[in-house]
């Protein structure tokens, strides 16, 4: 499965929201709170094995759909070639 | 002590319901054990055989005007527990309410800006069967669905689907029940 | 010209309106003179500013230097608050800040509040934890929530938000919601609105 759709299977079964567009935003369409979150990110940290800093715990990376994957994507490009 | 004189003299329910006044309904054979501190001029409604322990901490019902706090029939609540309303809460039948937990449909404050002002309160519902750990703590849009449990110490806003475990902090599924 | 004694509706009416007038202006001002009083009497150890007003039982104990500023206001509830400031520690609590029933602030080195800081009911604060003494710094207009544990040597910035039930062993920047066991630090852009939160 792709990146994409692990994230999107995870917010569809987790948080119970109906279809959303990639690029809609999580806080201003209302479809993840803020303890949501927090389960989002430990999500992408255990199943990515990734570790994301609190300082990359911002809009730019997590605010919708598409711009977590890029994020994802970009942490493991970096991951692998270090 | 004085509750377990009380029930050997049969004067439990009596003094459960004495305990009891300021809710607007008690159903059959109410049993508490400790002080339970009702508060705010919301209603109160209470079911049939519920059961407050607050033998080791005091519980707390906060019904705030126009709120509604509905405790189903077959319920336990141990101590520590405070269930706050400004909309609604309901408890389901046989759901079972571990030490310390904090139940609140409404956040209080704005997470930014005016810290003086009200959030929207969204209603917070447990259904059947459902056990909550002591000191997990249910917040605003919490749904517990039928035979959920959530383990001790966990932080919920969301909706938890039947049957399911969840427990850590951040909450993640620990268990999906089987198939019967 | 209208007689000088009320119709029976008419002082009803009065004395209605003038019952909820005592309820809704006398009895909270009398309330709040009362726990002024009450925790000028419990504060009788701190160093203390203006109009500090205790609503609930507070265990208070300052053997060390503890200031508390203007106008703070410690909550009753189910349990009593509680304040330990013990040998040689500091503890400074700022202006205005908001303590509910059930929070305990413990001071053995130093601790220092904010400004405008609200915590809730059983927060705990405490700069030792059996192993380490370090000092606790919580800045202003910092927002603790139900339940949530500060361990030794955070600190906690301006207008952040400890979410209700986490455990904070590391610092959190300001302008950020800490959540979890252990707490992690998120900006609040990514949760709340300006100005309005959620």
């Amino acid at each position: 499965m792709s990146t994409r759709d692990t994230l999107r299977t995870f917010i569809v079964d987790t948080f119970f929201v109906d279809d959303f567009a990639d690029d809609d935003s999580f806080l201003r369409k209302g479809l993840i709170d803020s303890t949501g979150m927090m389960e989002l990110v430990a999500f992408i940290e255990t199943e990515f094995h990734i570790k994301l800093d609190d300082k990359e715990l911002v809009p730019e990376n997590l605010d919708s759909l598409s711009r977590v994957v890029a994020f994802v994507d970009r942490k493991q490009s970096l991951a692998k070639a270090s | 002590m004085r509750a377990p004189l009380m029930m050997m003299l049969g004067l439990g329910p009596a003094v459960a319901r004495l305990k009891l006044r300021r809710c607007g309904s008690v159903g059959a054979t109410p049993t508490v054990w400790g002080r339970v501190w009702i508060h705010g001029e919301g209603e109160i409604v209470i079911g049939d055989r519920v059961v407050f322990d607050a033998r080791m901490a005091p519980i707390e019902l906060h019904a705030q005007q126009g709120g509604r706090i509905v405790i189903q029939d077959d319920v336990t609540i141990e101590g520590g527990s405070s269930i706050e309303a400004q909309s609604c809460v309901t408890l389901g039948a046989r759901s079972h309410l571990g030490m310390w937990c904090k139940l609140m449909d409404n956040m209080y404050h704005p997470v930014r800006g005016n810290r003086h002002e009200r959030p929207r309160s969204v209603p917070l519902m447990v259904e059947e069967g459902v056990t909550v750990g002591s000191r997990s703590i249910l917040l605003p849009g919490a749904h517990l669905q039928k035979g959920a449990s959530v383990a001790s110490g966990t932080v919920i806003s969301r909706r938890i689907p039947p049957g399911v475990t969840v427990g850590g902090s951040p909450a993640r599924v620990l268990r999906r029940e089987v198939a019967r | 010209m209208k007689p000088a004694i009320p119709s029976r509706e008419e002082a009803l009416q009065l004395a209605r309106a003038s019952l909820q007038m005592v309820r809704t202006e006398v009895f909270p001002r009398a309330e709040r003179m009362v726990a002024v009083a009450r925790a000028r009497w419990m504060f009788r150890a701190f160093r203390m500013g203006r109009d500090v007003a205790a609503y609930g039982p507070v265990s208070a104990r300052n053997d060390g230097h503890a200031e508390l500023g203007d106008k703070l206001t410690f909550l009753g509830g189910m349990l009593p608050t509680s304040v330990v400031c013990y040998e040689h520690a500091r503890l400074l609590v700022g202006n205005e800040t908001q303590f509910n029933y059930g929070a305990s602030v413990e001071a053995w080195e130093s601790v220092q509040i904010g400004a405008r800081c609200m915590f809730a009911s059983f927060v705990r604060v405490s700069d030792r934890d059996g192993q380490r003494i370090a000092p606790i710094i919580i800045e202003d207009d910092v927002w603790v929530a139900h339940g949530a544990i500060l361990l030794p040597g955070v600190r906690i910035g301006a207008r952040s938000v400890v979410s209700a039930g986490s455990i904070v062993s590391q610092d959190v920047p300001p302008d950020s919601l800490a959540m979890g066991n252990p707490a992690r630090s998120m900006s609040l852009d990514l949760v709340a609105r300006d100005a309005t939160g959620t």
